[in-house]
């Protein structure tokens, strides 16, 4: 008996050690042999968000703030904590301005997506109303606030410039090779796209712990392995804001646009596309309307003329016609021209002055006069001079030196969009009228800017920058300077563009420019302190009234201003287009409009195309 | 003077220092497992009763009046009350089936004010000392049917109890008395056929019924041609036998497909290692919803695969070290489901690593050799069989607790002695476990 009992005794004591050493393998091999377990709750209770760095600012030449980052809130709701049956949702609707059925409606949202997590319910709540909601907030359980960052614009001028920032597409993060994701925000437009890369800085990292419904629980680490953000780069622009702003207002009510350069640098001091808007429209939680808005109106507002709209240049073109024809010794500047009866086509067809002037004796007259039949004959001296084989050559001669002056080519300017305008090829005319079977008549209308010749207002500015540099240009641009922290400041460098037309074959065209303000087309234009070099402008249109043109440069001597002006059907050149030149020069080189003057500024200000019929049916002026 | 320093050399300090670090494990544990960085508590909210540690604190203090009490009562005082703590806790086990308090569908707490009660955990105790003053009973034999039919009640009646709450656990720790019958003379075929049976569902489970019925005809058939008489009489047996192994494993599988929740079919399958369809790596499920904090203590029986799969991540992160106190992932933030009760162990495992989970398991084998050791040098019957009542409770729980949060046994609610957070389990474990003390210090005044 009594060994039964002692060896059952037995049997339980080794029962007992048995199940102890097979636990202690069991543990051994999952805590000292498996390696796997570790990563796997690091998994579940790590968690990483990115960082959004605060994105560069964009100033203007003189250090003025253009673009920077205001605050703005999202609201965020976690459905598991919301309490939505306890909470006021009249107030709540009132302090974030929704309507009910929009809270039902991102609600539903949230909680289908992430019913346990936290998720977006309203995003880019602005801070006027966010500090009221805040007020509130401690009685709306479930839901709580994240700063974020909004682009804001203090000088509600120049949204084709800036552009805007909105959620990246698919393309964008493609292309941002793991940069971006979905629901990003970068730049869609303007300067805020071509500098995406520069503005939008480095996205950090922070690690946080969560628990198992996926609520936040404190930092990793005490964030020893979170990566800092790096703020976006700021942008040195060449904009001069004041500039910009004044060209804006003289071009109020017109459709048109300002071009102004820097001659010597190509910084491009203006771009103004009229009508424009405040870029603050496409910022926050209305941007999708008032974008919808924009994208309606009649008008146009969201095409950014100087550097997509194309014109005819019409007279001011007269000047790189001349160019070419002194460069192959076609003409010279004592080249002189009666202007009886016009310039004689053939079969009847003459060119006319569009105004009775004295005989043009040299360059500096025909520019100063605008003679038409003046530049149709140098035109022709040069197309068709000896020199070049046919006809064909002569003409592909002319153009190359035209493409090489940025006319009918794009500029290569720091925005996405532009358009190149047109020079038409040899091969284009040969397909219309034949190899062989056209000639310097046939196509003469080119001669005055007229015909398939196409310009955008920017190639009109760089153009004129290129005669008051006498043969050369850099390549205009908006962004000067890329500037980061101390080490890593980035000024850019532009192309230096040469037309290899030698520099004193300038003197006689710019002579003539200054003669045409001084006692020319333009006169009445004459700023008293200034010597202004330019030219007129009178585009023909097909669908309405002409466009008004006026391109130039100032001062004669040492010029610090290019510019081109286009009012839209605004009549002739003289009309608006030289007036808001000659203001934009003297407000520019002087800071102020003189007394004497300001009777024409006050009539630019008040002028309106809009409004007046110049705009009535035809809208599709712009090709 | 003389006289307390004898009486104090009569306790069994091993026992008693076992008990001690096992206790200071779980407040250890208790806390860790309720400790929340968020809520950065200071140590007047570490008090407080309203909080789990605060609660299991003041329970402790209990323990420590209670562990003085029983040692200096006479054991008399115990064997005298041994039926009537039993009735007392039978009607106490009927009572909570008709006033307790629901929680998470189990009817097996008193609710007090913000405490519970839980009777089953008193019962273990109760019946462990009628069944040992039951067969102590100089006349009575297990080997007499009317006898061991009389054990079996006595055990039967509350496991049946439990079973109605439903409390599989305790209804399984109270299965384990059988094993305390088998010590005292019971024919050991009454262990080896459950044992048996238990090793035919798994095969059945984990290979098939066919695959049982095939394995059993080999054996049997081996059996019968190496071993046996060849009677007519010995192959009927056999054949009746192989019979039963068949129509047993077509019922296992039955009762698997047909019977059982899909809940409980994955923790079946889990520690089978049994791949089914409803994918391996399941995500986050829906199922596992927010569970609410109950006033008092909390309890539920909704477990599944992620659950254990999230346990056994927690111990094995815990590594060699352990990830440090109160630096589990795991366990600070919830992914570990009942970390204060059931699952207690995951937070030794993830915190104090391979040797703080070596130490618990050590100390527990220790507990139960010294406790049969103990039993095996009493004079009395009653303190024999009830020395080895209280190895095989605590065997029980230490088994399928542990077993559970390592994968090696199916989750089954149950707590882990000493350490796991609840006022009823440690009361009654220290009960359970003093009054053996108690039992083993007056030995040799008492009678054989
Ligand atoms: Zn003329």
């Amino acid at each position: 008996m009594k060994d039964l009992f002692s060896s059952r005794s037995f049997v339980i004591k080794v029962v007992f050690v048995v199940i102890g050493v097979l636990f202690f393998l069991r543990l051994f091999f999952l805590q000292v042999l498996s390696s796997e377990f570790a990563q796997q709750a690091n998994n579940n209770a790590i968690k990483q968000r990115r960082v959004e760095p605060a994105r560069g600012l964009i100033y203007d030449r003189n250090g003025k703030i253009l673009v920077y980052n205001a605050p703005i809130y999202d609201v965020f709701v976690n459905p598991s904590q919301a309490k939505n049956k306890e909470i006021d949702t009249t107030k709540f609707c009132e302090l974030l301005s929704i309507s009910r059925e929009q809270f039902i409606k991102y609600y539903r949202k949230a909680k289908i997506e992430f019913p346990n997590k936290q998720s977006i319910f309203l995003s880019q709540v602005s801070i006027e109303d966010y500090s009221k909601f805040q007020e509130y907030l401690n009685q709306f359980t479930g839901y709580s606030g994240i700063v974020r960052t909004m682009r804001q614009y203090p000088y509600n001028s120049a949204p084709n410039l800036f552009g805007y920032i909105g959620e990246v597409s698919e393309r964008q993060i493609e292309a941002s090779e793991g940069y971006y994701q979905p629901g990003d925000y970068a730049g869609k437009f303007g300067l805020e796209l071509k500098y995406d890369e520069s503005l939008r800085g480095t996205i950090g990292i922070s690690y946080y712990y969560v628990d198992k419904l996926g609520r936040e629980q404190g930092t990793y680490e005490n964030g020893e392995y979170d990566q800092k953000p790096i703020a976006g780069k700021n942008l040195i622009s060449t904009i001069d804001i004041e500039l910009q702003q004044y060209g804006e207002k003289l071009m109020q009510n017109k459709r048109g646009s300002i071009v102004a350069i820097e001659p010597k640098t190509g910084e491009i001091l203006c771009l103004v596309s009229s009508p424009s808007f405040d870029p603050n429209l496409l910022t926050g939680r209305k941007r999708g309307d008032n974008y919808m808005k924009l994208l309606n109106d009649p008008q146009k507002p969201l095409i950014d003329r100087p550097l997509t709209a194309t014109y005819p240049p019409g007279s001011t073109f007269k000047v790189f016609n001349a160019l070419v024809s002194l460069s192959d010794g076609s003409i010279t500047a004592d080249y002189g021209w009666t202007c009886g009866g016009g310039y004689h086509l053939g079969g009847g067809k003459i060119v006319r002055c569009s105004h009775p002037h004295p005989s043009a004796s040299n360059l500096m007259d025909g520019l100063k006069y605008s003679c038409n039949p003046y530049f149709c004959g140098t035109f022709k001296a040069s197309v068709e001079n000896a020199i070049y084989s046919s006809t064909e050559v002569g003409y592909q001669h002319w153009r190359n030196i035209m493409l090489a002056m940025s006319v009918g080519q794009k500029t290569g300017v720091d925005l996405a969009g532009e358009k190149s305008g047109n020079v038409p090829t040899p091969e284009y005319y040969n397909k219309i009228y034949g190899k062989g079977q056209w000639h310097a008549n046939t196509i003469i209308s080119l001669s005055i800017g007229q015909g398939e010749i196409l310009m955008t207002p920017l190639q009109m500015a760089n153009g004129y920058a290129l005669i008051a540099n006498r043969g050369y240009y850099y390549t205009p641009h908006l962004i000067k300077k890329i500037e980061g922290d101390s080490t890593n400041t980035l000024k850019l460098t532009y192309a230096l563009h040469k037309t290899g037309i030698a520099y004193a074959l300038y003197d006689a065209v710019c002579e003539g420019l200054r003669r045409v303000v001084e006692s020319g087309t333009a006169h009445s234009c004459a700023i008293p302190s200034i010597q202004m070099c330019g030219k007129t402008g009178t585009a023909q249109n097909p669908h309405g009234e002409n466009h008004s043109l006026f391109a130039g440069y100032a001062p004669f001597e040492n010029p610090k201003i290019a510019i081109a002006v286009i009012v839209e059907n605004g009549g002739y050149g003289a009309t608006y287009a030289a007036p808001i030149v000659s203001l934009m020069v003297e407000k520019y080189i002087n800071d102020t409009i003189e007394t004497s003057r300001q009777k024409v500024e006050k009539r630019m200000f008040e002028a309106d195309l809009l409004n007046t019929g110049n705009y009535g049916k035809k809208q599709e002026i712009i090709k | 003077m003389e006289r307390n320093r004898k009486l104090l050399n009569e306790f069994d300090w091993v026992i008693l220092a076992i008990y001690g670090t096992l206790l200071l494990f779980g407040c250890l544990s208790v806390y860790a497992a309720s400790f929340r960085e968020v809520e950065a508590s200071s140590f007047s909210q570490v008090l407080d009763v309203n909080t789990s540690f605060g609660k299991q604190m003041m329970w402790v203090a209990v323990c420590i009046v209670m562990v003085t009490f029983i040692l200096l009562v006479d054991s008399k005082f115990f064997t005298s009350l041994a039926y009537l703590s039993y009735i007392v806790s039978i009607i106490l086990l009927v009572a909570v089936l008709l006033v307790g308090k629901e929680i998470h569908g189990n009817k097996s707490w008193f609710g007090i004010g913000s405490f519970g009660i839980q009777p089953a955990e008193f019962a273990k105790f109760c019946t462990a000392l009628a069944l040992a003053k039951f067969l102590s009973n100089q006349s009575i034999d297990l080997k007499n049917m009317k006898n061991m039919l009389t054990a079996f009640a006595i055990i039967g009646l509350p496991a049946a109890l439990v079973l109605l709450q439903p409390d599989l656990g305790s209804m399984l720790v109270f299965c384990s008395f059988v094993i305390v019958l088998y010590r005292e003379g019971l024919n050991p075929l009454y262990v080896i056929i459950p044992l048996l049976l238990l090793l035919f569902s798994v095969i059945a489970l984990k290979f098939g019924a066919l695959v049982l019925s095939i394995i059993a005809l080999i054996s049997l058939s081996l059996l019968i041609y190496f071993n046996l008489k060849k009677s007519l009489k010995t192959i009927i047996f056999i054949a009746f036998v192989h019979c039963f192994v068949i129509g047993y494993g077509y019922s296992v599988d039955f009762i698997y497909h047909k019977v059982m929740k899909d809940y409980q079919r994955a923790r079946i399958d889990y520690t089978l290692r049994i791949s089914t369809k409803q994918a391996i790596n399941k995500p986050v499920i829906k199922e596992d919803v927010v569970q609410k904090i109950v006033p008092g203590e909390k309890k539920h029986r909704k477990f599944d695969d992620w659950n254990i799969r999230q346990s056994i991540i927690a111990i094995g992160s815990g590594g060699i070290l352990g990830k440090g106190f109160l630096k589990g992932t795991q366990t600070k933030f919830e992914f570990v489901p009942e970390q204060t009760t059931d699952f207690i162990f995951c937070t030794i495992g993830e915190e104090e690593g391979f040797w703080g989970t070596t130490l618990v398991v050590s100390l527990y084998i220790g507990l139960l050799l010294r406790l049969v050791w103990m039993a095996d040098r009493q004079r009395s019957k009653f303190s024999r069989i009830y020395g080895y009542s209280v190895a095989f409770i605590l065997f029980f729980h230490f088994l399928i607790n542990v077993g559970m949060t390592i994968g090696l046994v199916p989750v089954i609610g149950i707590p882990l002695p000493f350490i796991s957070y609840g006022g009823s389990s440690l009361l009654a474990f220290t009960f359970l476990l003093m009054i053996m003390v108690k039992l083993d210090a007056d030995r040799l005044h008492v009678l054989r």
